[in-house]
């Protein structure tokens, strides 16, 4: 016996996590069903240490907890700036992430214009 | 996937409830949602207290309570609309989780899950709700994206990866049998003595395991108890200032030896009695191994009968943090480092077009 119900319940959470990352459209939500199925991988991890008899699996979800802290507080980051230029936390409004610049279709080429004149290229944000 | 029957059932119940309560957020179907998803609980519950599986123990109540906390605020987590109730319900989830790890012997990590999770990430996550909408709720979070492929796609997963974990099988039980010349000295038969002879098997063998892998070990003490000068016991510190033992390193190892001259079964019973600690090695240790040369193929030929060890002692934890596990430590402390430093630098943009 290596494996226990505390890893199917784990199993459960981690892709129950998984489907409410796909679902829901709040970044803020998403970013926490990420933190939930980084969660069920540390239980997944502990319940594996305890039943080898090694401290391995513990130190592994400490290091994952230590991940999970640096993921949200980059993600809280992140989408605090994308919602100061768009004024709303709807992941499907910042599909457009790219950028547009002014006579990229004319010449085919990035930045291309003021290229020419050695003007600094006026570019402007898709969001 | 026969294995997979006795699981199938919850599993799909479990995700139907959910794909229904994200589809219609009319209150009736939200609570035929929750009673789908109440009945695969039941039903997973059932299957996981009785020991469906025979890779699968069946578990205490305690934990299938807290699992049950955890799933539930799981799936509320997912099917409420409001924002500030999911990051609420993550919480609870987390103190579900937080009492598995318990169950698991991770005290430390229950105590760190909770303390982070609960108390900063879910607090500072609230601030940040609180702040981008003041209203509580939009529109889009009663919108959710392809809940069907969703769906199936979380289904698929956890079908996936139960398989994994239900079909898993049991090694082949070795076939043990004592050293004849203990025997002798032995006033057992060997019939009598087998399931001690297993259970020190087991403790010996993992302790070679853990010499030959250089796994992370606590230290390895050398125990002597004077009154009944009853032989060894591989533990801790701390488990030694449990039990009521004098012990004297150089000491022991003299009485080691004398006992295994002396006594087989008084040092399989002393073997046998105590769980054992893992942690830094300790030179005493393999000498004392060395010392059960006689024996060592015996104990080397057994394998793990049963993994209910004890790695509880979060000194023990510290120990292999700092001392095996150093490198990681570091880098895990050099990885919060940066994400301070590109935190400051991705927000700083942000702060100055809010002045402009």
């Amino acid at each position: 016996m290596l494996l226990s119900g505390i890893n199917l319940i784990a199993v459960l959470i981690f892709a129950t996590g998984a489907v409410g990352f796909l679902v829901r459209r709040n970044v803020i939500l998403m970013v926490l069903f990420a933190e939930l199925m980084l969660q069920a991988v540390s239980l997944n991890l502990a319940s594996a240490g305890f039943l080898h008899g090694d401290y391995g699996g513990q130190v592994l979800a400490i290091l994952v907890i230590t991940v999970a802290a640096c993921e949200a507080a980059l993600a809280l980051v992140f989408a605090l700036a994308l919602y100061q230029r768009k004024s709303t936390l709807d992941i499907s409004q910042w599909s457009q992430l790219g950028e547009e610049v002014i006579g990229e279709k004319d010449k085919g080429i990035p930045y291309a214009a003021g290229a020419a004149s050695g003007e600094t290229p006026q570019i402007t944000r898709a969001l | 996937m026969e294995s997979m029957k006795p699981w199938l059932g919850g599993i799909t119940l479990w995700y139907l409830g959910i794909y229904i309560g994200l589809c219609n957020r009319r209150s009736y179907s939200l609570g035929l949602a929750g009673l789908l998803i109440l009945a695969s609980f039941v039903w997973l519950g059932i299957k996981l207290a009785g020991g469906e599986s025979e890779a699968i123990p069946g578990l205490s109540s305690v934990a299938l309570g807290s699992a049950g906390v955890g799933l539930l605020a799981t799936a509320f987590m997912l099917l409420v609309g409001k924002p500030v109730f999911s990051a609420l319900s993550f919480a609870l989830a987390i103190l579900g989780i937080g009492i598995l790890l318990l169950l698991n012997q991770a005290a430390f990590l229950m105590a760190a899950t909770i303390l982070i999770y609960a108390g900063a990430i879910v607090v500072t996550f609230l601030f940040v709700i609180m702040l981008a909408q003041q209203r509580g709720e939009t529109p889009y979070d009663f919108l959710p994206r392809e809940p069907f492929l969703s769906c199936l796609a979380g289904w698929m997963l956890t079908v996936s990866l139960a398989l994994v974990i239900v079909s898993f099988r049991h090694r082949p039980e070795p076939t043990l049998s004592p050293a004849p010349h203990a025997l002798e000295q032995s006033s057992r038969s060997a019939e009598s003595l087998e399931p001690l002879i297993r259970q020190a098997q087991l403790t010996l063998t993992k302790v070679i395991e853990a010499l030959d892998t250089k796994q992370p070990r606590d230290e390895i003490v050398l125990i002597l108890d004077e009154k009944t000068d009853s032989g060894i016991v591989f533990t801790s510190v701390m488990e030694s200032l449990r039990h009521p033992m004098v012990w004297n390193e150089d000491k022991s190892i003299l009485r080691v030896r004398r006992n295994i001259e002396k006594n087989y079964e008084l040092l399989l019973n002393a073997i046998a009695g105590v769980p054992l600690d893992y942690g830094t090695a300790r030179k005493e240790a393999v000498e004392l191994l060395q010392q059960l040369g006689q024996y060592r193929e015996l104990l080397l030929g057994a394998r793990v009968l049963t993994n209910r060890t004890s790695a509880a002692d979060t000194r023990g934890l510290g120990k292999a943090l700092f001392g095996y596990y150093f490198l990681p430590v570091v880098f895990a402390g050099f990885l919060l480092l940066l994400a301070t430093i590109g935190s400051f630098i991705a927000g700083k943009p942000a702060a100055q077009n809010l002045g402009e």
